[in-house]
C-alpha cells in the first residue's frame, strides 16, 4: 500500500504542464532518433544528458526515460518500412514487419508494433514497480564477493549477446574495464595509467566515452558507406494512412486476436524490445548494474544528477524509484499518442539526406561531449574513443559490453580489492558464500558455454 | 594474416603491456596499506585476462561464415569523414574561434561533400544550388545549436 501511495504521489507529480510538454517533446525526439537508422538510443540518451543537466533530476530522468522508450519504438518504423531497422533491438521485428509492408500491410505492421510496443512496456513497468524493491531489499545483504561477480556477470553476458562473436565481446568488455581504471583509484587514490597528465587525472567521462562509440564510430559507419538509391521512394510506397493504424489497433483490441504465423513473431519481437527497457533499468535502480548500455547512460545521469543507484536507493530515496516507474508509465503513453497518430509525417525525417544529418549530429556530439565538464579534453575523448570503436566495429567487436565496462569498472575495482581485505587475501568467500558462488559458477558457464569442447559435452548431456 | 589473428596479436600486446605496467605501479608500501588493496590489482587481473583471450583470438580457427572478412583498409569516404570530424572538433573547436562559425564551416564543407559523392542516391542538382542550399542549412543548423545550448541549456560554448 505505501508503495501504490508513493506511485501516486509521482504521477501527480509529474503531471504539470511542464512535465507533461517534456515528456512529449521528448519522446518525440526519441521517436526521430529511433526512425534515424545510425542513431541509436544510446546515443540519444547521452547527448541529452548534456542538455538536462540543468533541469531537477525528476525531469531530467524523464526526459532521458522518454527518449529511451521513444527510440526504442521508432526504431521498428523503419525496419518495416524499410528492412533497416532503426536500432539493433529492432532487427527481430524487422524480419516479419517488413515482409508485411510489403504485402500491403504496413499498417497493420505498424498497429502491432504499437500495441506491442504499449503492452511490452506497461508489463515492464509493472516489473519495474514490483520487483525493484524486492531486488533491492535482497541486494541488501550483497557484500562486496556478491557485487565483484554481478558486475562481471553483467559484462561477461553483455559480451556473449551482443555481436555475433563472444571472444570479441568479452574483449571489449575488459577494455571497458581496463579504460575505467585509468585516473585516480576508488580506494587510495592514487593515479593509474596517467603518464602525468593532469586531464587523465580526472579519469575518463562517461559521457564522453559513450558519445564517441555510439555517435562519433556510428557516424563514421554511416559515412563510410554510400548512400542507398531509392530509400525514400520505397517509403512513399509502403508507408500507410493513419486511418489504417488506428483501424487495426481497434481492431485488436476488440477481439484480441493478433493472427497467425508472423504476425505472432513480430507482435512478440515488438512486445519484448519494450519490455526489455524497464527489464535493464530494474538492475540499474535496484543493484547499479545497469541491465543494457543505454541503461548505463540512464544511470550515469542519475549520478550526474545527485542519485546514486544501488541497494540503498529503496532506503534514502524511495520516492525516486516510484518516480522512475510513473515516467516510465508515461513515456509509454506519450508514444502510444505519437504511435497512433503521427505515422506519416514522423517518417518525413527520412527524406532529410543522411549527408545533412550527420554532420549536425557530430557537430551535437562534439558540444555534448564538451558541455558536461566544459573541457577541451573530453572532445578528444570522444574523437579517440570514437576512431577505435570504429575500427573495432568493423572487425566485428561490439561496442555495448566496452560501455558496460566503463560504467560497472569501478564497481568491480573496489569490489574486488575491499572482498580481499575483508578476508585478507583468502579468494573462497568468493566462492562459497552462497549468492556469491551461484553467480561465480554463472559467470564461469557464460565462458565456458562458448568453448566448443564444453559445449559439445553439453549437448551430449542434454 | 587473418584480421583476427592480427588483432588477436594486438589484444594480446596490450594485454602484456598492462600486465607489465600493473605490475610496477606503486604498491604504496610506504602508505603501510593492506597488500590485497594495492591499486594495480585489477589492471593486471584484466591485463592477463585481455592475454589470454586475445591468444584464443589470434590461434582458433577461422570463422566458417567468412564474418572476418571485413576491410581492414578505410575507404577514401573514410578518410574524409575522419578529417573533416577531427580537423573540426580537434584542431577548430577551443582555439578562439566562435562556435557557430566554425561549427557552419564545418557542416558546410561535410554537407557539400556528402551529397556531392552521394548525388545518384538523391534528386539531381547542380553544384551551385548544391553550395547555396548547403550553406544555408549548415548556417541555419550552427545558428540554432549555439542558441539552444547557451541561451536556453547555459552550456558555456567552446
Amino acid at each position: 500500500m505505501e508503495g501504490l501511495g508513493l506511485l501516486a504521489h509521482s504521477l501527480l507529480g509529474l503531471l504539470g504542464p511542464w512535465q507533461v510538454t517534456y515528456a512529449l517533446g521528448a519522446t518525440l525526439v526519441g521517436i526521430v532518433i529511433g526512425i534515424l537508422p545510425g542513431l541509436s538510443a544510446t546515443l540519444g540518451i547521452a547527448l541529452m544528458t548534456t542538455l538536462t543537466v540543468k533541469m531537477t533530476p525528476t525531469d531530467a530522468i524523464l526526459v532521458l526515460v522518454c527518449v529511451y522508450v521513444g527510440a526504442i519504438y521508432g526504431g521498428s518504423r523503419t525496419g518495416i518500412l524499410l528492412n533497416i531497422p532503426g536500432t539493433a533491438a529492432n532487427a527481430a521485428a524487422t524480419l516479419d514487419g517488413h515482409q508485411l509492408a510489403k504485402q500491403g500491410l504496413a499498417g497493420r505492421a505498424m498497429g502491432i508494433a504499437t500495441t506491442g510496443s504499449v503492452a511490452g512496456s506497461l508489463f515492464g513497468v509493472l516489473c519495474l514497480a514490483t520487483l525493484t524493491p524486492l531486488l533491492a531489499e535482497a541486494a541488501l545483504k550483497f557484500q562486496a564477493y556478491e557485487f565483484f561477480w554481478l558486475a562481471l556477470l553483467g559484462v561477461l553476458m553483455s559480451g556473449s549477446l551482443t555481436g555475433n562473436d563472444p571472444l570479441k565481446g568479452w574483449l571489449m568488455g575488459f577494455l571497458g574495464l581496463l579504460t575505467a581504471q585509468i585516473g585516480l583509484d576508488g580506494i587510495h587514490a592514487h593515479e593509474r595509467f596517467t603518464f602525468g597528465s593532469s586531464d587523465l587525472t580526472g579519469g575518463i567521462g562517461l559521457i564522453p566515452a559513450l558519445v564517441g562509440a555510439f555517435g562519433f564510430a556510428e557516424i563514421l559507419m554511416v559515412m563510410s558507406e554510400p548512400a542507398k538509391q531509392a530509400m525514400i521512394n520505397t517509403v512513399d510506397s509502403v508507408l500507410p494512412r493513419i486511418g489504417d493504424v488506428l483501424k487495426y489497433w481497434k481492431t485488436i483490441l476488440r477481439s484480441g486476436a493478433i493472427g497467425k504465423g508472423s504476425i505472432e513473431g513480430m507482435m512478440a519481437a515488438e512486445t519484448g524490445d519494450n519490455a526489455a527497457i524497464p527489464g535493464a533499468i530494474i538492475p540499474a535502480l535496484a543493484l547499479a548494474v545497469p541491465g543494457s548500455a543505454p541503461a548505463a547512460v540512464l544511470m550515469a545521469a542519475m549520478i550526474i544528477h545527485g542519485v546514486q543507484p544501488g541497494p540503498m536507493l529503496m532506503v534514502n530515496q524511495p520516492q525516486f524509484v516510484y518516480d522512475v516507474v510513473a515516467i516510465t508509465l508515461i513515456a509509454t503513453l506519450c508514444m502510444l499518442v505519437f504511435g497512433l497518430v503521427m505515422v506519416r509525417p514522423l517518417m518525413w525525417v527520412l527524406r532529410v539526406p543522411r549527408a545533412i544529418i550527420m554532420p549536425v549530429v557530430f557537430v551535437l556530439c562534439t558540444l555534448g561531449a564538451y558541455a558536461i565538464a566544459s573541457r577541451v579534453f573530453d572532445i578528444w575523448v570522444m574523437l579517440c574513443v570514437g576512431v577505435v570503436c570504429f575500427m573495432l566495429r568493423r572487425q566485428g567487436f561490439p561496442v555495448a559490453p566496452f560501455v558496460l565496462g566503463i560504467v560497472l569498472g569501478d564497481i568491480i575495482d573496489k569490489s574486488l580489492r575491499r572482498g580481499l581485505v575483508l578476508s585478507d587475501g583468502d579468494p573462497t568467500p568468493f566462492f562459497t558464500r552462497p549468492i556469491a558462488g551461484v553467480l561465480a559458477a554463472a559467470a564461469i558457464l557464460t565462458v565456458l558455454a562458448q568453448v566448443p569442447a564444453v559445449r559439445r559435452i553439453f549437448a551430449r548431456i542434454t | 594474416m587473418r584480421p583476427d589473428r592480427l588483432f588477436g596479436a594486438g589484444w594480446f600486446a596490450l594485454g602484456a603491456a598492462v600486465l607489465v605496467a600493473s605490475w610496477r605501479m606503486d604498491r604504496l608500501e610506504g602508505l603501510h596499506i593492506n597488500p590485497w588493496s594495492v591499486p594495480g590489482l585489477l589492471p593486471g587481473l584484466l591485463g592477463a585476462l585481455m592475454m589470454f583471450f586475445g591468444a584464443a583470438l589470434f590461434l582458433r580457427a577461422p570463422a566458417p561464415d567468412g564474418a572476418e572478412t571485413s576491410s581492414a583498409v578505410p575507404s577514401g569516404r573514410i578518410w574524409l569523414a575522419l578529417a573533416l570530424c577531427v580537423g573540426y572538433a580537434g584542431g577548430l573547436i577551443g582555439h578562439e574561434l566562435p562556435f557557430w562559425l566554425t561549427s557552419a564551416a564545418f557542416m558546410f564543407v561535410a554537407i557539400v561533400a556528402f551529397r556531392w559523392l552521394d548525388r545518384d542516391a538523391e534528386a539531381p542538382a547542380g553544384l551551385g544550388r548544391l553550395a547555396l542550399e548547403s550553406a544555408a542549412i549548415a548556417l541555419s543548423a550552427s545558428v540554432a545549436i549555439s542558441l539552444l545550448f547557451q541561451e536556453v541549456f547555459l552550456v558555456r560554448l567552446p
